[in-house]
């Protein structure tokens, strides 16, 4: 006899929940696992676009009615300023939280969500889907392992938004969104170097908001004695690259790839053995489900979920940091009269 | 500033939010577009530039319209009426509408004006249909907002396409100047062409009127490439010569686009199922044009001329930009050589290895 379905609410309907979690979801129903009781979304255009998925859920326009519909699970897709109020009232409500990233928009939101979980006894978890990734994991191994020796040295560089299908203007909007790139998509690179490394420290960090959210980020990071770089864009798309520099050698990631990466070897003894050699084809649709279904076994009670609340907290304690420290970033093509002008205006944010 | 999204409308915001210039509203068709303008406390807005009503709700309380929106040939001619009427009903006074001297071809004749007569005969379907758009506008202009058409040629500066792609096309190998070089590049940096537009959207004598615009010092595409290839680390002595122009003919997606962008054909496609044009827009996509030397199995390094570039390069008439001079005071606030240096300054923001 099969288990009860677990039951699914999902609290935003942009294109992250259409292109990834939506299929991931359709696939869970179908293997019997799950049941969408419920979708909620302000703009009923977005409600009917994700409901023709899921016929048999109730369509909210507010998440006061979600917990009506008595989901065992909330997956939250909103913009990241609504999530830890949204999160904080289906905890309370004795329902379980996916929370996508980034967990919430300040380290306070993010420690309150994960009090509420914990009083709730309810599972937190975060949507750091990267985690999932065959390559992430064989990174993490490598580091763990020890076999590369100390990091030397790392550079990243990542762009995102060029190509992604926004289906609404919330990520611009402050009062939503208080971030730019940073916040998007530097909670990737930071979760990852959280994840990988023991200890990250920031030590300078500048971007280009002038009032507004940041289109272009870079910041130095440390790493034990290793400097690290990291530079985002939405501004100019170039190709995604995390070279991470190793005493016995290096690894090449190009930031997407959920299997591959490029490694070289130069330390004593034999060679480094790759877990993922061979791993089959993944993609990021399957590492969405595989997200999925570890939130629902830890639902379930078998396990944690992989990226708990707190680990989350990580990467947006660095990110705070980062926007504390904050420089505006030099555009070099700005006529004396703008430099003045944003110098103005970025210290109006600043100050904010 | 319709089209805030784009290379020129980024820049716009830029120079005139942050020199206070004009109170601006970024208008963009997707929201990812916003990323550029929302560094900016703005009120930025969503528009389709073929959907009139959103267009008059984003143009509303604005004095004047930047219509620097492009697109394929469908969407340069199809969002002349929409933005006509979404203007008018908002009550905008004048409208700007970036146009291009690519309406008289990519080599123009010698002795061409702006009242030179204009043809949709070009090879390149740009070209038709940004004909087309001024006809439009023409056909427009007795009511409704006050329309001035202004004609650029090479704009370049931060982000444009013609200094990233020569910065990619040096770094790859297949950077190519055709006859040395020496052909006319009629240049505008950035910021002269938004003064321009400063000038056309405020000069009350601009009404009505079609302008050429350009740089004040005279260019040759060598002149263009050197500076960015030594800047790159890259021997301007490097550069593949193509002593005579290819011959290429139009390949078979400008020749499809061309045809779109007629009425008839317009209709056409807006009575064919979704499905069977997606069935054919994916056909034309894998389609390699055989006239091209990337199709003929080429080296992936190594020149790979292009229809439109080698036109351009051929250039021999420098385009006169007097009138704008006399008519509405145009004069290039930033010398060429000062628009070379800040494209220069961020292609190295931007990542490429600029030394």
């Amino acid at each position: 006899m099969g288990r009860n379905r677990l039951k699914v609410a999902v609290i935003g309907c942009g294109a992250v929940v259409e292109r990834f979690h939506g299929p991931a979801l359709s696939t869970l129903v179908d293997l019997g696992e799950v049941e969408v009781v419920a979708l909620c979304d302000p703009d009923a255009a977005r409600l009917g676009a994700v409901a023709k998925s899921f016929p048999r859920a109730a369509t909210l326009t507010s998440v006061s009615n979600v917990a009506a519909t008595q989901p065992d699970l909330a997956l939250i897709a909103s913009p990241a300023g609504m999530h830890a109020d949204q999160s904080i009232a289906l905890l309370e409500a004795g329902i379980h939280v996916l929370c996508e990233k980034p967990i919430a928009a300040r380290t306070t939101d993010a420690e309150r969500m994960i009090a509420a979980a914990v009083r709730a006894r309810r599972v937190l978890a975060v949507g750091l889907f990267r985690r999932f990734y065959a390559s992430t994991r064989l990174v993490r191994g490598l580091v763990v392992s020890g076999r590369l020796g100390p990091l030397e040295s790392a550079a990243i560089v990542e762009t995102g938004g060029f190509d992604w299908p926004f289906r609404s203007t919330s990520a611009f909007r402050p009062e939503l969104t208080p971030g730019g790139i940073l916040l998007d998509i530097g909670v990737h690179v930071l979760d990852l170097l959280s994840w990988w490394f023991p200890e990250v420290r920031v030590r300078a960090y500048e971007d280009d908001a002038m009032g507004g959210a940041e289109a272009t980020a870079v910041a130095a990071l440390q790493v034990a004695h290793a400097p690290v770089s990291v530079r985002l864009s939405r501004d100019w798309p170039v190709a995604g690259r995390y070279d991470l520099r190793f005493e016995h050698g290096r690894i090449v990631w190009d930031g997407a790839d959920p299997v591959n990466i490029q490694l070289e070897y130069s330390g004593p003894g034999a060679d480094v053995r790759l877990a993922a050699a061979g791993a089959p084809r993944l993609t990021l649709g399957d590492c969405f489900r595989a997200q999925l279904e570890d939130v629902i076994a830890a639902v379930r009670g078998g396990s944690a979920p992989a990226v708990s609340g707190a680990d989350a907290l990580r990467s947006l304690g660095l990110i705070e940091q980062c926007y504390q420290v904050r420089t505006l970033l030099d555009s070099p093509w700005f006529t004396d009269a703008e430099v003045a002008a944003a110098r103005s205006a970025a210290g109006e944010r600043m100050a904010s | 500033m319709l089209g805030a999204g784009g290379f020129v409308g980024s820049r716009a915001v830029e120079l005139f939010h942050l020199t206070g210039t004009f109170d601006v509203r970024p208008v963009v068709r997707r929201p990812g577009s916003m990323a550029r303008a929302a560094r900016f406390r703005l009120d930025s807005r969503l528009a389709d530039a073929q959907d009139t009503r959103q267009l008059e709700e984003a143009f509303r309380g604005c004095d004047a319209v930047l219509h620097l929106a492009t697109g394929d040939p469908r969407v340069i001619v199809g969002s002349v009426q929409p933005v006509h009427e979404a203007a008018t009903r908002a009550g905008v006074r004048r409208i700007v509408y970036m146009s291009s001297a690519s309406v008289h071809g990519q080599s123009p004749d010698p002795g061409t004006v702006e009242e030179t007569p204009l043809h949709r005969r070009h090879a390149i379907a740009y070209n038709n249909a940004k004909v087309e758009a001024e006809r439009q506008w023409q056909r427009l202009q007795p009511r409704g907002p006050e329309v001035v058409v202004l004609r650029p040629a090479i704009v370049f500066g931060p982000r444009s396409r013609w200094v990233s792609a020569c910065a990619e096309e040096l770094l790859a190998g297949r950077a190519y100047l055709v006859d040395r070089g020496r052909g006319v590049c009629n240049t505008i940096y950035v910021d002269n062409l938004l003064h321009a537009s400063r000038l056309a959207l405020t000069v009350p004598e601009a009404a009505g009127q079609t302008f050429f615009v350009g740089d004040r010092e005279p260019m040759t595409w060598r002149e263009f490439y050197e500076p960015i290839a030594k800047a790159l680390g890259i021997d301007p002595g490097t550069i593949a010569a193509l002593d005579r122009a290819p011959d290429l003919r139009p390949g078979v997606r400008d020749r499809v686009r061309a045809l779109k962008s007629t009425a008839a054909v317009q209709f056409g496609l807006r009575c064919t199922p979704p499905r069977l044009k997606r069935s054919v827009k994916a056909a034309l996509a894998g389609w390699r044009n055989p006239d091209s030397a990337q199709a003929s199995g080429a080296a992936a390094t190594g020149p790979h001329p292009t229809l439109e570039m080698t036109m351009l390069q051929q250039c021999r008439w420098q385009l006169d930009w007097s009138k704008a001079a006399t008519a509405i005071g145009y004069e290039p606030v930033v010398s060429a050589a000062e628009g070379m240096r800040r494209s220069i300054a961020w292609l190295r923001f931007a990542g490429y290895p600029v030394r």
